[in-house]
């Protein structure tokens, strides 16, 4: 059980960008706070790619200090903080999973049998919790309705860190055909996804 | 040499190259075309954040709790240790400007003093002891050092504080290449006919190159100014007394040293189209 400071719920109350400025005064409850709410986040990004427990716990101690030591490498013009995070996140575990040479198999779950299956992300903020839910559900949805074949290449390029060629490869269809899906998944990704690009 | 592409062709590519996943060829050709474009720069933007909400989409893990107490003891002895600089342009709006710049001053008489003082103590002591004299000189040598150094150091910010102190000055936030978290603002002013690139992030050069600051005018990139950094920060200052007119845009780039070239090494690794232009 974790020290709960006594000034943490008037942190829960302040947004992204308000704890990222508290940070850059050394403001170890803001630190927490954030990581009260973006941990699993993190965690289940990193996982997800590197398909490595113990990986992914290295990743999120190695984000999260990155941030601790340099919180001005986010600045609000980067989007939504949870946005940045995430694909910081992404970036990060694709790195591993390619400096290892590693390719790992996507044959992850549907988007219909994700849905089923999971619970929203919980955070230490109900509100936080609700909207990172509905945004989760838009996305899963979006995904559930692109073909199957452009979502599988779309997840093969952004989980699998593989290139357009890599994909074409490992499906052994032309790369035109690949380009074909990634232009055609992200244009329909796109205007599903219109509301949450507002940032 | 990269073929130019026009913005039908780029846009077609611009997805896959949101997803990390064209090829360096590509990804070369989108990256000068876009340093250029501002249009497909936006097209690209969004594109950006569509791959970026993907990762929203993930199954949700909890991560272990001990994660939680790994984290935060280590935080907690990193700032035991030693306290995080705020970036320098924050430490600029803070900090009173006048008095730094007055200080440094200070710093620099100080120093040429103690380097006079030790070259005199130095010819006292010839005779007594060569060894301690070596030793001295040495020491002596040093301070001359710090001491232009620090002259440098401070017509750098007396340039800056003459930028600031015109109420007028305007500040134009530069774009990182892909994911990079470098970040660079130019300020200027228009009035006192000087600009200064301020940045923090800067990734360290390979051996032999250098950072090449550019103004975009017109068809033409005029080079201002190379400049290197040894703890990833910057604060570059230079004279815009010839320029008549705002340029289009302010780059920068990777250069052989000493970065006396008149082409770009496009793509731009930092970029910032000027607003009116």
């Amino acid at each position: 059980m974790r020290n709960v400071s006594p000034d943490e719920p008037l942190y829960r109350e302040l947004d992204d960008e308000e704890l990222m400025q508290r940070l850059v005064l050394r403001d170890l409850t803001a630190f927490r706070t954030l990581y009260a709410r973006y941990s699993s986040l993190v965690y289940s990004a990193a996982l997800r790619i590197v398909r490595d427990t113990q990986i992914a716990e290295d990743m999120v101690q190695e984000i999260f200090l990155r941030i601790w030591r340099k919180p001005e490498s986010y600045t609000a013009t980067r989007g939504k903080f949870a946005t940045w995070l995430t694909s910081v996140s992404r970036n990060r575990a694709v790195d591993e999973v390619r400096s290892r040479g590693r390719r790992y198999r996507h044959e992850t779950a549907s988007p219909e049998e994700q849905e089923r299956e999971l619970p929203g992300p919980e955070t230490d903020d109900p509100a936080l919790t609700a909207e990172l839910s509905d945004q989760r559900r838009l996305i899963v949805t979006a995904l559930s309705h692109l073909p199957a074949e452009q979502r599988q290449t779309i997840e093969l390029a952004y989980f699998g860190g593989l290139t357009q060629q890599e994909i074409s490869e490992r499906l052994d269809q032309p790369l035109g055909t690949v380009k074909t899906r990634i232009r055609l998944g992200m244009q329909k990704l796109r205007a599903a996804l219109t509301p949450e690009l507002k940032w | 040499m990269v073929k130019e592409m026009d913005c039908e062709q780029i846009r077609e590519l611009l997805d896959g190259y949101a997803l990390d996943a064209a090829d360096s060829h590509e990804s070369r050709m989108i990256e000068v075309h876009v340093a250029d474009c501002l249009r497909c720069w936006e097209e690209l933007s969004v594109s950006q954040a569509t791959a970026a909400l993907l990762a929203l989409s993930v199954r949700i893990e909890t991560p272990p709790a001990h994660l939680e107490q790994r984290i935060l003891s280590q935080a907690q002895r990193e700032m035991a240790r030693k306290p995080e600089r705020a970036p320098f342009w924050r430490r600029l709006a803070w900090s009173p400007w006048p008095a730094t710049a007055g200080a440094f001053g200070a710093v620099s008489v100080v120093a040429l003093v103690i380097s006079g003082m030790l070259l005199f103590e130095v010819r006292g002591m010839r005779d007594e002891n060569d060894s301690l004299q070596t030793q001295i000189q040495a020491a002596a040598f040093n301070f001359q050092q710090t001491s232009a150094l620090t002259s440098n150091q401070l017509a750098e910010q007396e340039a800056i504080v003459s930028i600031l102190s015109d109420g007028e000055h305007e500040q134009l936030e530069m774009k990182p290449r892909g994911d990079s978290v470098s970040q660079a603002y130019y300020t200027w002013s228009s009035q006192k006919g000087m600009g200064a690139m301020l940045c923090d992030g800067l990734p360290a050069l390979e051996p032999g190159k250098v950072y090449m600051i550019w103004l975009k005018i017109g068809a033409e990139d005029q080079p201002m100014r190379p400049f290197i950094s040894s703890d990833g920060t910057c604060q570059v200052t230079m004279d815009l007394s010839f320029l008549h007119e705002i340029p289009d845009g302010i780059g920068i780039t990777i250069e052989d040293a000493p970065g006396d070239t008149t082409t770009p090494n496009k793509p731009w690794f930092m970029y910032g189209k000027f607003p009116s232009s």
